[in-house]
């Protein structure tokens, strides 16, 4: 429609379109069509499933790993970490700064029973510290590298092979893919209950 | 608590207006007691019984509505002159004050429940208070059947007639006999710090002290705070007072870290430009390189040349001195902004005293004295943990000043003194620590009496008492049962106050002690640090890790040469102050691996108690520094040895040592043989090169025979009684072999496999099991853990175990 300058023969004419407009918003449904409006507005919220979800995605020892994004706490530079006196282990390493935080450290690695290759080269500048968790279950360890972020199709998931999905420590929910790479989809429950089962 | 939402906001409304309003009657009718004739507080006790009783309309609580009303009109009659207050009234008014007060501890329905068991006695003594006393009139009795505070608190949901003091106007008091009395305080599960603070001494002994008119009530608990206690229990959920100002500094500071930092972006933004023309710079001399080797430079590019560095020279200078002068604001910034972080932690003295006027009002009255309670010092700044954790020790120290401290007025009037005694609680900081003081103008300590008791206890016989001086005296008073009182009563006599008192004072780093002059007076004195959450401490490193200990702990740090070390028994020594110091390993007490800096030169930490130190040796040290500190993660449970953790200037991770724990350790490692002293200022603990074996079995039999087998054979030897036992000793000694059985209580064999596999410095230990067990799933089971070879006691020959031990570690040399 067009609009013309002020005046009162616009000014009539736009009279004419807002009755226009009103009429059309204000026409008789057709028989059947109100039910079906009602049907679906009345549909609850949230029973569609989500078809998406979103993961953090990293390396260590030459394998991609994805966590849920919303368990991850934070990603953060290296830092040192105090190992405590009777406490340290393998999986346990001690203590961490981040962000003037003092958090549990401990090694995937070692939890995922995961060695170096020896072939993989180490680059210090990638390596990164994940913190996992919320609140006091938290819990921080070192990655080689962080991709970031990635959102992979919920209905494009594989299950782990059986060999690691039967296996009495298996941490894995999935084998996933994200628009560039195939991940191992890792559980975070049960992560932080096996760094929470190292502690002595 | 109620699930109607609206309600349940509206209750704790109530009850945090009850909580303000109960604390503005309680001082306000102290004050008027003190001083009957200055009516100026009435008006505020008017306005505050009025608030209680709006909130408590509003809430529905009928029965507190007419109590609060009842209260408003009594002081209508007080403020009118139509009556005096006396203490007999402040009492009835300070019960009603201890309803409110009880009231806005509990829950709505709770709160409701109580009303109503108790409306009668609520109701009379509503009616008492609005019988307006004339002068000379008598109080009329109110309040009878209303449960004390103890009682209520406690929750054992039986009132107990309370009963005030006389005052004169010839009330009756119930007089407790020492049956019923001793029979109550059974019943109740008393822990003495808390709800009977206890004096050790009745320095006048019982003849000269009147058996005080006890009454069935027992005595006033120290007040906690129910929001207290739950919050303690909510750990970072609690909420906590901190003063307006500091919040509003710290947000002020907050906000100029931000803008400092986002000025720190133009810097960096800056020094981008200043890279990006050091290129061209670089650019430009590549050409001109090339152009000298083509022999056609020109001088415009000279020329151009020059400009760009000038140009570079320029940016930097200007830069660098913008960047110097964001950097020392930042670092102020951070500073200041630290600074009123830690100052939040801080609470006015007086914050922690508001409880003592109330309680000692009502001893002194309980028992028949005159006390002014006076508190100095009240703005003096406490840390809020140290200063909820004196509340009980004060609470004791009073008490005693009131019960043992100050006479009857007769007695004072009699040896010249104002029969009105004086109590005063000090705080004030001096040369770093805060000082607190508690003394009173009373008898003092009998020294005689003293003296007889200890000898009595036989903790020192007539001569040596009589050779000791008073400060040594004292410190018996501080003994766990130490007592000259004669006779028990409910309020003092069972000597169970002053060692806990000097517990809970050690527990925050502090020294109580205790001087007195007969006749005159006694003072008790706590020094305590100004903070728990800022410690000084030396820094040191052991195992490549810094570590921290409190200098309030520490004995001496020192270096000493080697040369100056001397064996005793194989164990390496030195002296200080004529002390033989003894050296052990810090890296093998903390499980670390020990890199001294020097061959030359051993680092020592000498902790201790009394004249027993030892020295313990640090890699280096790295200096000493105020460290915030900070509670280690609730998941590692108490680890051995470390108190909490901090954070370096660096930003690395610190642990600070729990420096008694650390020795006690030492102590006892040493005793059981797991520890021994070092052989060598640089090695750890290796006495000798003997194989090191640790048998672990719970069976007294077989620990023995495997010892005397092995121990025959050249190996030494250590037991454990069960897999717990032997992880700690694996933790705290080094061993060639474990030899393990698989059955054994608290932890099994397998389970402790399991814990050595998993630690990196045990990875290669070997590990024989020794059992009765000898199905094969069993075997494989133990070989799965990581046992490197699996010896079963029914087919156990001594042949067998010898060649296995041999076949893993070697023979002894």
């Amino acid at each position: 429609m067009k609009l013309g300058p002020p005046g009162d023969s616009h000014r009539a004419g736009a009279e004419h379109q807002q009755q226009s407009i009103l009429k059309l918003l204000d026409r008789e449904l057709s028989p059947g069509q109100l039910d079906e409006n009602t049907a679906r507005v009345g549909q609850p919220m949230g029973t569609e499933p989500r078809k998406v979800a979103r993961v953090l995605v990293c390396r260590l020892h030459g394998e991609t790993l994805a966590l849920p994004a919303t368990d991850i706490d934070r990603v953060a530079h290296v830092a040192i970490v105090h190992r405590i006196p009777h406490r340290t282990n393998r999986v346990v390493r001690g203590i961490v700064n981040m962000g003037g935080e003092l958090q549990l450290c401990g090694s995937l690695a070692d939890l995922l029973g995961m060695t170096a290759r020896a072939d993989e080269a180490s680059d210090d500048q990638r390596q990164r510290m994940v913190v996992l968790g919320r609140g006091r279950n938290r819990w921080s360890f070192l990655v080689d590298e962080v991709f970031g972020v990635a959102v992979y199709r919920l209905d494009h998931v594989r299950r782990p092979p059986m060999t690691v999905e039967n296996a009495r420590d298996c941490f894995v929910e999935a084998v996933i893919s994200t628009t560039d790479r195939t991940a191992t989809l890792l559980k975070t429950d049960r992560i932080l209950s096996g760094f929470r089962a190292a502690l002595p | 608590m109620s699930d109607d939402l609206s309600q349940f906001s509206m209750f704790e409304l109530f009850a945090d207006e009850a909580k303000m309003h109960a604390a503005t009657l309680n001082e306000g009718l102290l004050a008027i007691e003190a001083r009957p004739d200055d009516l100026g507080q009435v008006e505020a006790l008017m306005r505050a019984a009025h608030s209680i009783k709006g909130a408590a309309r509003i809430v529905g609580l009928d029965e507190a509505v007419q109590l609060a009303h009842a209260m408003e009109d009594c002081f209508v009659a007080v403020q009118k002159r139509e009556e005096k207050l006396t203490s007999a009234r402040v009492d009835q008014l300070l019960q009603g004050v201890d309803c409110f007060e009880r009231l806005a501890g509990m829950t709505e329905s709770d709160a409701k429940a109580w009303l109503d068991t108790n409306a009668d006695a609520l109701q009379t003594l509503a009616t008492s208070l609005r019988t307006v006393v004339r002068e000379n009139e008598k109080v009329p009795q109110g309040g009878r059947g209303l449960p004390d505070d103890e009682n209520a608190k406690r929750g054992d949901g039986e009132a107990t007639p309370v009963t005030s003091g006389t005052d004169g106007e010839g009330e009756e008091t119930a007089e407790a006999t020492p049956e019923t009395v001793a029979a109550e305080l059974a019943e109740r599960q008393v822990e003495p710090s808390v709800d009977e603070p206890e004096r050790d001494i009745d320095p006048a002994g019982s003849a000269e002290t009147p058996e005080p008119p006890a009454t069935r009530s027992a005595v006033a608990a120290p007040e906690v705070a129910p929001d207290r206690a739950a919050a303690e229990d909510e750990g970072d959920r609690r909420t906590v007072p901190v003063n307006a100002r500091n919040l509003n500094r710290i947000m002020e500071l907050a906000g100029e870290s931000i803008v400092e930092s986002r000025r720190m972006e133009s810097v960096a933004t800056a020094l981008t430009r200043l890279r990006t023309a050091q290129r061209r710079v670089t650019a430009e001399l590549e050409l001109l390189s090339q152009a000298e080797r083509d022999e056609r430079i020109d001088a415009t590019d000279f020329q151009q040349l020059k400009e760009l560095c000038g140009q570079c020279e320029g940016l930097a200078s200007q830069h660098a001195l913008q960047l110097d002068q964001t950097a020392w604001r930042v670092q102020e910034l951070a500073t200041a902004l630290h600074h009123e972080a830690v100052a939040s932690r801080m609470r006015p003295f007086a914050e922690g005293t508001v409880a003592f006027p109330r309680m000692i009002r009502d001893l002194a009255r309980r028992l028949n004295k005159q006390v002014t309670f006076q508190v100095v010092g009240g703005d003096v700044a406490v840390d809020r943990d140290i200063l909820h954790k004196l509340e009980a020790p004060l609470n004791h120290l009073l008490r005693n000043c009131i019960d043992h401290g100050i006479e009857m007025p007769e007695a004072r009037r009699a040896s010249g003194k104002a029969e009105t005694g004086q109590v005063v609680l000090e705080a004030r900081h001096r040369a770093g620590m805060l000082t607190i003081e508690i003394r009173d103008d009373g008898r003092g300590v009998d020294l005689d009496a003293l003296k007889a008791k200890v000898v009595e206890k036989r903790l020192a016989d007539q001569a040596m008492v009589r050779s000791m001086h008073a400060a040594e005296l004292m410190e018996f008073l501080f003994l766990p049962g130490f007592s000259t009182s004669q006779q028990v009563n409910e309020i003092s006599g069972r000597g169970v106050g002053l060692d806990v008192v000097r517990c809970m004072v050690q527990e925050v780093s502090g020294t109580v002690r205790v001087d007195s002059r007969p006749g005159e007076g006694t003072r008790f004195t706590l020094h305590l640090p100004v903070s728990l959450s800022v410690i000084r401490a030396a820094i040191v490193e052991i195992g490549g890790e810094a570590y921290a200990f409190p200098l309030a702990r520490l004995v001496r740090v020192l270096r000493v040469p080697v040369e100056d070390l001397q064996p005793v028994q194989g164990r390496q020594q030195f002296e200080v102050d004529g002390v033989s110091v003894g050296l052990v390993s810090g890296a093998e007490i903390l499980g670390a691996t020990a890199a001294p800096e020097s061959e030359e030169v051993v680092n020592v930490v000498v902790l201790g108690e009394e004249q027993q130190w030892c020295g313990l040796v640090v890699d280096r040290f790295i200096g000493e520094q105020d460290v915030v500190v900070r509670p280690l993660d609730t998941r590692l449970g108490k680890v051995p040895h470390i108190s909490a953790a901090a954070v370096l200037e660096g930003g690395e991770p610190l642990l600070i040592v729990d420096v008694e724990d650390l020795f006690q350790s030492v102590l006892q490692m040493l005793g059981e043989g797991r520890l021994r002293g070092m052989a060598s200022a640089v090695e750890g603990d290796t006495l000798s090169t003997r194989l090191q074996v640790l048998v672990v079995d719970d069976s007294i039999t077989v620990r023995e025979v495997q010892r005397h087998l092995l121990s025959s054979h050249g190996y030494d030897v250590q037991v454990a009684v069960d897999g717990q036992d032997g992880w700690k000793a694996l933790g705290s000694s080094q061993f060639d072999l474990l030899i393990t059985d698989v059955d054994m209580p608290r932890m099994t064999g397998i389970e402790l496999i399991r814990l050595v596999r998993a630690e990196p410095r045990f990875a290669e230990l070997p590990i024989i099991i020794v059992s009765y067990k000898e199905r094969e799933e069993d075997r494989m089971l133990g070989l799965e853990v990581g046992a490197n070879a699996y010896l079963t006691k029914g087919s156990f020959h001594d042949d067998s175990l010898l060649t296995t031990v041999a076949d893993l570690i070697g023979k002894p040399t």
